[in-house]
């Protein structure tokens, strides 16, 4: 899980392309938004088209849940560790 | 020099019809006086002369005023068109070579002298106003001179304005001027103003402040022509209870006077410089005086100026000085009151659409100055991927202190100030930390060079070369490397190393500035890398380039150690 934890902290500073931050410098609990990392809502869209791509999550944007997810890097992880737990089951069905 | 309170206004297309006394001053220096006389008679030797010529549009190429006020005046009265270039440099006039067809002036070689002719009475008849133009340039902010052609009327109909709103203050004053002649603010102010005005001017430009002090020792009265660059310094130049008493009236046209300041003049002599807002394009549009009232920021529009779209995103001026029924798109934001004065707002240029958000830079960089470790800062909106704001911010020592600990600490900081007010979305992403910032000849901001911040490779930005040799095919540099490049940032943390790439790109570019490698990269050979490179260090590069440019030999080596060599290939 902490493996997880770092590649989607690599994956928020390469895909929003952020200048002055390096994956160890987030916080596993720290917000990604508003007063924490102060992401914006376009780095939102833009996280959210970079976990679909590497993780080929099926995330929809109007899910409660996933809008919860987008809290800080530990919810992200758990529902990337979830989603892909999820895919996994159905592809063996 | 007294002038007779009774002096006629004339207008400049009457100015050699109507009748002055011959021996009225037109202009006064320190070798003596020009009379109405001597001037009339210069212009119709010059009036003569281009009359005798097919050419018709005429650049009116002088430095000194007097000569381009007789140039200018001649050529109108020959039925030219008088051409008046932004500047004389030479690329300038390459560049307007098919904006004029002949020259007339002392500042180049120009198709006239117009010191050989000899002055000739003349009977001037009355100026067409409608008929008689000129065409000025401005800079543009594209960098291109863009042409406004302004008739006779329409720059009469401004001096007449001026008259109408200063003329009784300024009375017998003598007018001096630091600003030139050959932009509106200054053709207008110093030069057609007083002749219409029948109010002497001294052709010298008052570059210098001691000069002030003469100027009313000398003419009693005066009243200056100026501007924010000049003004603002001028309290540190010379103590202004030396010079106040003896002016009238201070103008200031050309950029925003700081209102520190506007009070500072208004402390010292009790009334504040008056400013003048407008254009090359738009002529005068509004004019204000600082009041003791610190937020007191209002402009009173010149009369008859109508500003319609004002409040909206495209403001727009009608105006006695345009063509009759032209209306010209403003730049920047009107508010217009109830009793007809107006606030201005930011530049419409300066006001940013980041990610469909309207975002006003100035705004944001006041704010930003507001912060305690913030001295200054410049905003500007950079297009990528996605819309973001860059900030470059010139830090107080505090700041400083702080950035060398931990630069994301302070862009932490800051971007948590600027919550306060921001949209997430307008809260900037990047940041640089700047000595001073980017401001072109004029003092402006320039909004090219702060983009330029963001937009460089900054990671390879090159170091300081402290001394270079060149020789044939070969240059040695001695260069000098900071401990605050940004590739050392990261690379790595506690042991800063400069990366061998950057050993590589620097080598590359500094061969094509210098030795002519311009081939398309074609690969290296014998790479190697010796000893590691380390901050705050003398580091020396030798560059040895084959005769046809396609291959370059770099070694970089600190003292007698060698650190890295290799060859790099380009292709023919």
């Amino acid at each position: 899980m902490s493996e997880l934890k770092l590649q989607i902290k690599q994956l928020i500073v390469d895909a929003l392309n952020l200048e002055d931050l390096r994956p160890e410098d987030i916080g596993d609990d720290q917000a990604l938004f508003d007063d924490g990392l102060g992401l914006d809502s376009i780095d939102a869209l833009e996280l959210g088209v970079a976990l679909r791509k590497k993780y080929l999550l099926k995330l929809d944007a109007g899910d409660a849940s996933v809008r919860a997810a987008f809290r800080c890097v530990n919810t992200l992880a758990e529902l990337v560790h979830a989603r892909r737990t999820d895919s996994e089951r159905t592809a063996n069905e | 020099m007294t002038v007779p309170s009774t002096t006629p206004f004339i207008a400049i297309s009457k100015l050699f019809a109507t009748p002055r006394a011959a021996g009225h001053p037109a202009c006064v220096s320190r070798e003596g006086t020009i009379g109405w006389a001597k001037l009339s008679s210069q212009v119709g030797a010059i009036c003569t002369a281009l009359s005798a010529r097919l050419e018709s549009r005429w650049l009116i190429a002088a430095d000194d005023v007097l000569e381009f006020c007789a140039s200018l005046l001649g050529a109108l009265h020959a039925g030219k068109r008088a051409v008046i270039a932004p500047n004389l440099g030479e690329g300038t006039l390459r560049d307007l070579r098919s904006a004029y067809d002949a020259s007339i002036g002392t500042a180049i070689p120009a198709d006239i002298d117009p010191l050989t002719l000899a002055p000739i009475p003349w009977s001037a008849r009355q100026l067409d106003p409608d008929a008689a133009a000129l065409d000025l340039y401005t800079s543009g902010s594209s960098g291109v001179p863009k042409r406004v052609t302004k008739r006779l009327r329409q720059l009469e109909a401004e001096v007449q304005a001026l008259e109408t709103c200063w003329g009784a203050m300024l009375a017998d004053a003598t007018v001096i001027s630091t600003v030139p002649h050959h932009h509106i603010y200054g053709l207008l102010f110093r030069l057609l103003w007083p002749l219409s005005a029948g109010r002497p001017f001294d052709p010298a430009l008052y570059a210098e402040p001691s000069g002030l002090l003469h100027a009313t020792a000398t003419y009693g009265r005066i009243a200056l022509i100026s501007s924010p660059a000049h003004l603002s310094r001028l309290p540190e130049l010379l103590a202004l209870d030396a010079l106040l008493p003896g002016v009238r009236c201070i103008f200031s046209s050309g950029a925003p006077l700081p209102a520190a300041c506007a009070q500072q003049f208004r402390l010292a002599a009790g009334h504040a410089p008056v400013e003048v807002y407008g254009s090359t394009e738009t002529g005068g549009i509004g004019w204000r005086q600082r009041s003791d009232d610190p937020h007191d920021d209002l402009w009173t529009p010149f009369p008859q100026i109508e500003f319609p779209g004002s409040g909206s995103e495209e403001p727009r001026l009608r105006s006695p000085y345009l063509e009759p029924g032209a209306e010209v798109r403003l730049d920047d934001e009107i508010t217009l009151l109830a009793d007809g004065r107006f606030r201005l707002g930011a530049r419409l240029d300066r006001i940013a659409k980041v990610e469909g958000k309207r975002v006003s830079l100035p705004e944001m960089e006041d704010q930003l100055r507001r912060h305690p470790w913030v001295q200054d800062a410049a905003a500007t909106v950079l297009s990528r991927s996605r819309d973001e704001v860059g900030a470059a911010v010139v830090l107080r020592p505090r700041g400083i202190d702080e950035a060398k600990r931990d630069r994301r600490v302070v862009i932490g900081a800051l971007r948590d100030f600027l919550r306060a007010w921001q949209d997430p979305v307008a809260v900037p992403k990047r940041w640089r930390f700047v000595a001073a910032l980017p401001l072109d000849t004029r003092g402006k901001l320039s909004a090219a060079a702060v983009r330029a911040l963001f937009e460089a490779a900054t990671a390879a930005a090159l170091p300081p070369i402290r001394s270079q040799r060149p020789g044939p095919q070969r240059i040695e540099f001695e260069l000098y490397l900071p401990g605050d490049l940004p590739c050392f940032d990261g690379h790595f943390p506690g042991l800063p190393v400069l990366p061998g790439v950057i050993q590589v790109d620097w080598a590359i570019r500094l061969a094509r500035r210098h030795l002519g490698c311009s081939g398309r990269f074609r690969g290296i050979d014998n790479l190697r890398f010796q000893s590691v490179v380390v901050p705050e260090r003398a580091l020396n590069l030798l560059l040895e380039t084959s005769a046809d440019a396609t291959r370059l030999s770099f070694r970089y080596t600190l003292g007698e150690r060698k650190c890295s060599s290799g060859t790099i290939l380009f292709r023919p």
